[in-house]
């Protein structure tokens, strides 16, 4: 073949590789499962519950006394313990944290579970315990002692854990959000925006939480991160296009979230948030304006509810464009449900709306927090994941929240500052 | 020998309209013009997705089908055989379901009839020589779905990227015209779909 004719092959063997890679691309999105468990080994098996009022006197940060070299490489030096409904979690200053279910035995409180990385595939179990009066007792001298395994057999090592002051915020005023709604950002084993991703990432670190909402053809909002169906985050090939071309039935019948859950509504998911969570905040990111007339019914209704029940979980309808703004202030029921405006202060002002969602990369915003907060306002940052970026939020103040795909990374940095 | 530009311009125009459909006269020494040809290629076939992708409320019951015709006209155009450059479109059945009794959490059960098809819009480059075919491409494929769920008829589709490579043969069949099988790949990258065709085109000179 002439010189020529293999400069001619260039357009060709370009299109080539863009083939050859693309078809070589995964989808990134995996998810997980968590580590396995042996309900034969358990040492819960037959335990007595532990009050949450005793797993939250636990709250606190811990010094790492005991563990071997890897342990300090995955896991830090110090770490954040904080109670989370019936379980506890660790938050770890390496971006890995850890989710144990909790019990008495005996003598002994148990903690039971695993540990694994927001970055990556890492995980494995552990299993920790301390005395079962442990509330009757000064927390100066409260030491968890335990083990934690990692993927090869025969990979225990000692984890020992000390007492050394409290969390930063014990009573969780300070907002970590998880972004999409369970967000598998941060390698969790669920779908982004389905209900068991609402039940579990709370474990991760994340006490409020961010729902997408999209809107059906028969006009129901539901969980949904994209305009379009996309394999990404469905299983169903029948089901191909904007998501608002298809009823709630005919979605049901045609596709399911890639976990094979079914794409949740918000209805659903506000009352799994209701009866099922510790959240103390709900951010709803109406992805198209033409989404909040549909949503501020149910906005209201939840509202109404957790008054009436005596709980308060805040719900924010969020308004991320002027379009979102004009259908909001153009809605009769907008002056009964709290909105969340991701715009400038004065829109924030103007829709006197409940919080204001600065994207961080806008630049210095502290001076202009500071004004919103001034007018009994909340302030949320949107989207912050690596702990460079976290770090100087936190120490400028100003703030109200974190939306993070990482939310033990915020739990860490926030607790122990 | 020289050549005055008159003289060199009057020859090529009598080189051009005595060349063939390769631009090439043989046997004379002097430079010749190339004549830019354009052919349709009209082909026919069976493609379908090699990739794993289910209707998840499947049950063993349910009648599915992976694949099914696939049409493609595309037309190219060339200065030489080796390479040429040109746009594809056509029609291709991807998929069809029918189910009766399909799950839909939440309200009960129901029949689906369903079929997925793909209208391609690619820019191909394809390389000629000894008789084999080397096609590239990239371009965007419209996915096309229609189902019927819960007595109710929905029609929805999306724009996707896509990349094609296909590998060729022609055999001349006489009065300027060609056939070629051929076997194509197609990747539909937002949708993660791996496509495999064989059709046998035949091309027609235009010009």
């Amino acid at each position: 073949m002439t010189k020529n004719r293999m400069k001619q092959l260039g357009p060709l063997l370009f299109v080539l590789g863009l083939l050859i890679s693309s078809s070589g691309c995964v989808n990134n999105d995996i998810l997980l499962p968590l580590p396995s468990s042996d309900p034969l080994n358990s040492r819960l098996t037959n335990s007595k519950p532990l009050p949450r009022s005793a797993l939250r006197y636990l709250n606190g940060v811990y010094k790492v006394i005991s563990t071997s070299q890897r342990g300090h490489t995955l896991f830090g030096d110090r770490i954040a313990v904080k109670q989370v409904d019936k379980r506890i979690s660790f938050f770890c200053s390496n971006q890995y944290y850890f989710s144990l279910q909790t019990g008495i035995v005996d003598s002994l409180a148990i903690l039971e579970g695993f540990w694994r990385a927001e970055l990556g595939t890492q995980q494995g179990r552990a299993v920790m315990s301390l005395r079962s009066d442990f509330a009757s007792h000064s927390l100066d001298s409260l030491v968890i002692d335990g083990t934690w395994t990692g993927d090869k057999p025969n990979d225990t090592n000692r984890f020992t854990l000390q007492y050394l002051n409290p969390l930063a915020d014990s009573n969780d005023h300070f907002l970590i959000v998880d972004h999409h709604g369970g967000s598998n950002g941060a390698g969790l084993p669920y779908e982004e925006n389905s209900l068991n991703g609402i039940r579990y990432t709370q474990y991760a670190g994340a006490n409020a939480i961010e729902l997408d909402v999209q809107i059906t053809a028969d006009h129901i909002p539901v969980l949904f991160h994209d305009a379009n169906l996309s394999t990404n985050l469905v299983k169903g090939e029948f089901a191909v296009g904007p998501l608002v071309n298809y009823k709630l039935s005919e979605l049901r019948a045609l596709c399911t979230l890639t976990d094979g859950s079914p794409i949740p509504t918000l209805q659903e998911a506000l009352d799994v948030i209701d009866t099922e969570t510790d959240y103390k905040a709900v951010w709803l990111d109406i992805k198209d304006s033409s989404g909040v007339a549909p949503t501020l019914p149910i906005e209201i209704a939840f509202l109404a509810k957790e008054k009436a029940a005596g709980r308060r979980i805040d719900v924010w309808a969020g308004l991320p464009s002027s379009d979102h703004i004009t259908a909001y202030l153009n809605d009769p029921l907008h002056t009964q449900a709290p909105s969340l405006c991701e715009l400038t202060p004065a829109d924030v002002s103007n829709v006197n709306a409940a919080v204001w969602g600065p994207r961080w990369t806008v630049g210095d915003l502290v001076n202009q927090a500071k004004g919103v907060r001034s007018q009994g306002r909340k302030v949320i940052y949107w989207t912050l994941d690596k702990p460079e970026f976290i770090i100087p939020f936190i120490k400028a103040g100003a703030l109200d929240g974190i939306l993070t795909d990482h939310p033990a990374t915020v739990g860490y940095y926030f607790y122990t500052r | 020998m020289t050549y005055t530009r008159a003289q060199t311009n009057a020859r090529l125009d009598h080189l051009d309209s005595a060349a063939g459909p390769s631009g090439m006269v043989i046997g004379d020494s002097v430079p010749v013009a190339k004549t830019f040809h354009i052919w349709v290629d009209a082909g026919a076939g069976y493609s379908g997705d090699i990739g794993a992708l289910t209707q998840p409320t499947a049950t063993p019951g349910a009648a599915y089908k992976n694949g099914g015709f696939t049409g493609l006209v595309r037309i190219r155009g060339s200065r030489s055989r080796f390479i040429s450059i040109g746009i594809e479109t056509g029609y291709q059945h991807l998929s069809s379901v029918s189910q009766q009794n399909a799950k839909a959490p939440g309200f009960g059960t129901t029949d689906i009839s369903a079929t997925l098809s793909a209208i391609p819009l690619m820019g191909i480059v394809t390389l000629e020589d000894y008789g084999i075919l080397l096609d590239g491409g990239v371009g965007f494929y419209h996915l096309h779905s229609t189902a019927t769920v819960f007595g109710n008829t929905i029609s929805s589709g999306e724009w996707d990227m896509a990349f094609v490579i296909g590998l060729g043969a022609k055999f001349d069949l006489g009065w300027s015209f060609r056939l070629m099988p051929e076997l194509q790949l197609t990747r539909i990258n937002d949708q993660s779909r791996s496509l495999l065709a064989f059709l046998v085109r035949i091309e027609l000179p235009l010009r």
